[in-house]
């Protein structure tokens, strides 16, 4: 594997407590460092999610010319996970973030084996919710050398403490 | 892998809009296959600061909301019936993505798909999905939303 995904473990402790964070909206919250994605790290992501030969008939990707150069727009959907681990400066002590909804994905700019991207987050909202807060930022994933982006995503994580449980 | 894949032409699939396309056989994800996907992504505690989800319940077991949603890639390469020979498909977007219930190793989990729309896009066609992941014995799905797939000529 090479490189870490979106900086080093630890690089950004939490130091937002989501229930103050309303007065972060409209901020950017962290800019990642760029990332390769080496074949390596792409084909690990295809046997993980069953779309290799092994387990799925890939036969509408070998008519796209560039089918095997290609990185799964998934993947990069997956790569918010430690792009937030890593960098986003809201949580604390015994809360935890549950996956709750995105909208408005899209995939401007193909990617492929090799490329270099990294994301910058801006908090669009909070609101409280039942269980939680209701965090929503706006992911847009840079390719570098290009005007476009490769991803753009609305994504709502539900904060939740581990003592409400 | 079903033998009736891809018969029908994104141009003759309006009369499908409104049925299910395909449901899946119901699977569990195994460990390989979640620890695979959380080393593609970093998703580990060696080389991502996984600590702000360290009190997770269960963390471990867990099936990832957007692991659920890479699985409707393999169950559209295996099931999906609109396409052709000469045609291509791309990752269009995603909307209204929900994860209702939560999905851990032990539980079984199938796709289903309703195609929504079909739309006339240039010289291709964008497919509008609604793709449901079932949780066996749940009233409550794992995933619900709406996928994106424009298919265009290999050449031209």
């Amino acid at each position: 594997m090479s490189g870490i995904a979106f900086g080093a473990k630890g690089k950004m402790r939490p130091q937002i407590s989501p229930s103050d964070a309303q007065q972060n909206v409209g901020e950017t919250l962290f800019v990642t460092d760029w990332l390769e994605l080496p074949e390596t790290r792409v084909k690990m992501f295809r046997v993980g999610t069953f779309a290799n030969e092994d387990d799925a008939d890939m036969e509408q990707c070998l008519t796209n010319p560039v089918g095997y150069e290609n990185v799964d727009g998934f993947m990069l959907v997956s790569l918010l996970l430690p792009a937030h681990f890593n960098n986003n400066p809201i949580g604390e002590a015994g809360s935890f973030g549950l996956n709750y909804a995105m909208e408005n994905v899209r995939f401007p700019a193909p990617v492929f084996l090799g490329d270099r991207v990294r994301v910058v987050c801006t908090l669009t909202d909070v609101k409280s919710h039942a269980k939680g807060v209701l965090l929503t930022t706006h992911n847009v994933m840079e390719l570098e050398n290009s005007p476009r982006p490769c991803l753009v995503a609305d994504w709502t994580v539900l904060m939740r403490r581990i003592d409400d449980l | 892998m079903s033998e009736a894949r891809r018969t029908v032409h994104p141009r003759d699939a309006a009369p499908l809009v409104g049925t299910e396309l395909f449901a899946t056989d119901w699977r569990r994800v195994d460990r390989s296959h979640l620890d695979m996907f959380h080393w593609s992504v970093d998703e580990v505690a060696a080389a991502a600061d996984v600590s702000a989800n360290a009190d997770f319940p269960r963390a471990a077991d867990n099936v990832d909301g957007f692991m659920l949603v890479a699985l409707a890639t393999s169950a559209f390469f295996n099931n999906f019936p609109i396409g052709g020979v000469g045609l291509v498909a791309w990752n269009y977007g995603l909307d209204g993505v929900r994860f209702p219930a939560t999905v851990y190793l032990e539980n079984r989990i199938r796709l289903r798909t309703t195609l929504e729309a079909v739309e006339e896009r240039g010289d291709g066609w964008l497919l509008r999905n609604f793709v449901t992941i079932d949780l066996e014995e749940s009233t409550r799905p794992a995933m619900v939303g709406a996928w994106l797939v424009m298919l265009t000529p290999t050449t031209g």
